[in-house]
């Protein structure tokens, strides 16, 4: 079997492009975007406000809103940017270790992503099995963590935490860096300030 | 069947006729050819990969961590009984270091067989001797490193890289869980083997990572 040489240097340019360009660096820039601007938004709330309330999807099909847990629950709402990056993937699988510290300050975690609900059950099923609600603020896109003044500009959200009490006020607020990742023991300290 | 025998000649005579131009002329290529560049182009990344993840053995040898608080594992490690030690110190012939993080899923789940490493390697009489296994939480603080211990009842030393010095060394991102199976050298490390991914095996995972090392 031959070929001509016009038609080898075709098909090594299309070989080259996909082992060079497609493998290493498109999905190494997708899933290491580098290091991104660490804030981009303008938090509206803070400690000693009222939670705005939401109501949002969740994996299982429910509703969830904030709401349902006013004078049970005291809550944990955990903002990642989004589905498939480095650090969010290991934030969430982190909190599973954690769950007796919430369980303990009789907290509720709700995790929150402005991802479409197909994606983050690809992504969710991709890191185990999660122990608390996983809810999509994507349509109208980016509506709660808007109303919570941490949606980016370019669509996703902050790395943040809010802690709320079972009265619906805000004990703790941590808009992260969105390059790292907060510091469990900081999370920890706080909801053992909680009443329960 | 004269006339059959000749064309075939004719064929035969065309064929060999046609390969040697195909050989003076540089625009013809066999597929042949194309399907080892074609091989060797889909090895071009994977090496660069391996060589991104390979760390220098020097610097990691001169990382300093704290002593364990555990008189166990101060006895496991051969270090004094506070303050810091580095890594090349450690009397071993083999140390077997896991990169990992309390936030990483395969970690996690994997956690329970790296225990039965462990488990392995001090039940062997000779394993137990000649290597020292530890695990480096990269990005984890100490508060982390201990839910992850108690979490899964890690027996063998657990270490905080809470600044990711690990990962400060190499270019590439560190997946976690990776294995490095460093043996020493007069004062130094040297790598040996690099493991990335779970262990999945105890037994397997330890045949595989000292082989060659000739322990026994």
């Amino acid at each position: 079997m031959r070929v001509t040489g016009k038609t080898t240097v075709g098909i090594l340019f299309i070989m080259l492009f996909y082992c060079g360009h497609t493998w290493a660096e498109v999905s190494g820039a997708l899933m290491y975007p580098g290091e991104l601007k660490p804030r981009d938004s303008n938090l509206t709330l803070k400690v000693g406000d009222r939670a705005p309330d939401f109501t949002l999807p969740s994996l299982s099909g429910d509703k969830v809103s904030l709401n349902q847990f006013l004078g049970k629950s005291n809550v944990v709402l955990s903002f990642v940017p989004a589905a498939w990056t480095p650090v969010c993937s290991q934030q969430w699988p982190g909190y599973n270790l954690a769950k007796d510290f919430f369980l303990d300050a009789n907290a509720v975690l709700l995790g929150i992503s402005v991802d479409n609900v197909p994606t983050l059950h690809a992504w969710c099923g991709q890191m185990g099995n999660l122990w608390f609600p996983v809810l999509s603020d994507f349509w109208p896109h980016g509506a709660v963590a808007k109303s919570y003044g941490i949606l980016r500009s370019d669509g996703t959200s902050e790395r943040a935490l809010f802690v709320i009490d079972k009265t619906g006020i805000i004990r703790y607020i941590d808009v992260h860096d969105i390059n790292k990742m907060p510091r469990l023991e900081n999370l920890v300290r706080e909801l053992s300030k909680l009443p329960k | 069947m004269t006339g059959s025998v000749r064309f075939v000649e004719h064929r035969k005579k065309r064929s060999k006729l046609s390969a040697f131009r195909d050989k003076l002329n540089p625009k013809v290529v066999h597929m042949k050819t194309v399907l080892a560049l074609f091989i060797m182009m889909l090895l071009l990344p994977i090496e660069g990969y391996a060589a991104g993840t390979s760390l220098d053995s020097k610097a990691l040898g001169g990382m300093e961590f704290a002593v364990p608080s555990d008189r166990e594992q101060q006895n496991y490690l051969g270090t004094s009984r506070s303050g810091t030690f580095k890594l090349t110190k450690i009397p071993a012939q083999v140390l077997l270091v896991e990169i990992f993080s309390m936030y990483c899923p395969y970690c996690q789940a994997d956690a329970p067989t790296v225990n039965e490493v462990y488990k392995i390697l001090q039940q062997d009489p000779v394993l137990s001797k000649k290597v020292r296994l530890i695990g480096i939480g990269t990005g984890n603080t100490p508060f982390e490193i201990d839910v992850f211990r108690k979490k899964y009842d890690v027996k063998f030393p657990l270490f905080p890289d809470e600044d990711s010095a690990l990962q400060k060394m190499v270019s590439e991102p560190i997946r976690t869980p990776t294995f490095i199976a460093l043996k020493k050298t007069d004062k130094h490390l040297e790598v040996h083997k690099i493991h990335i991914g779970e262990t999945k095996n105890a037994a397997s995972f330890i045949k595989d990572i000292l082989e060659g090392l000739n322990l026994k």
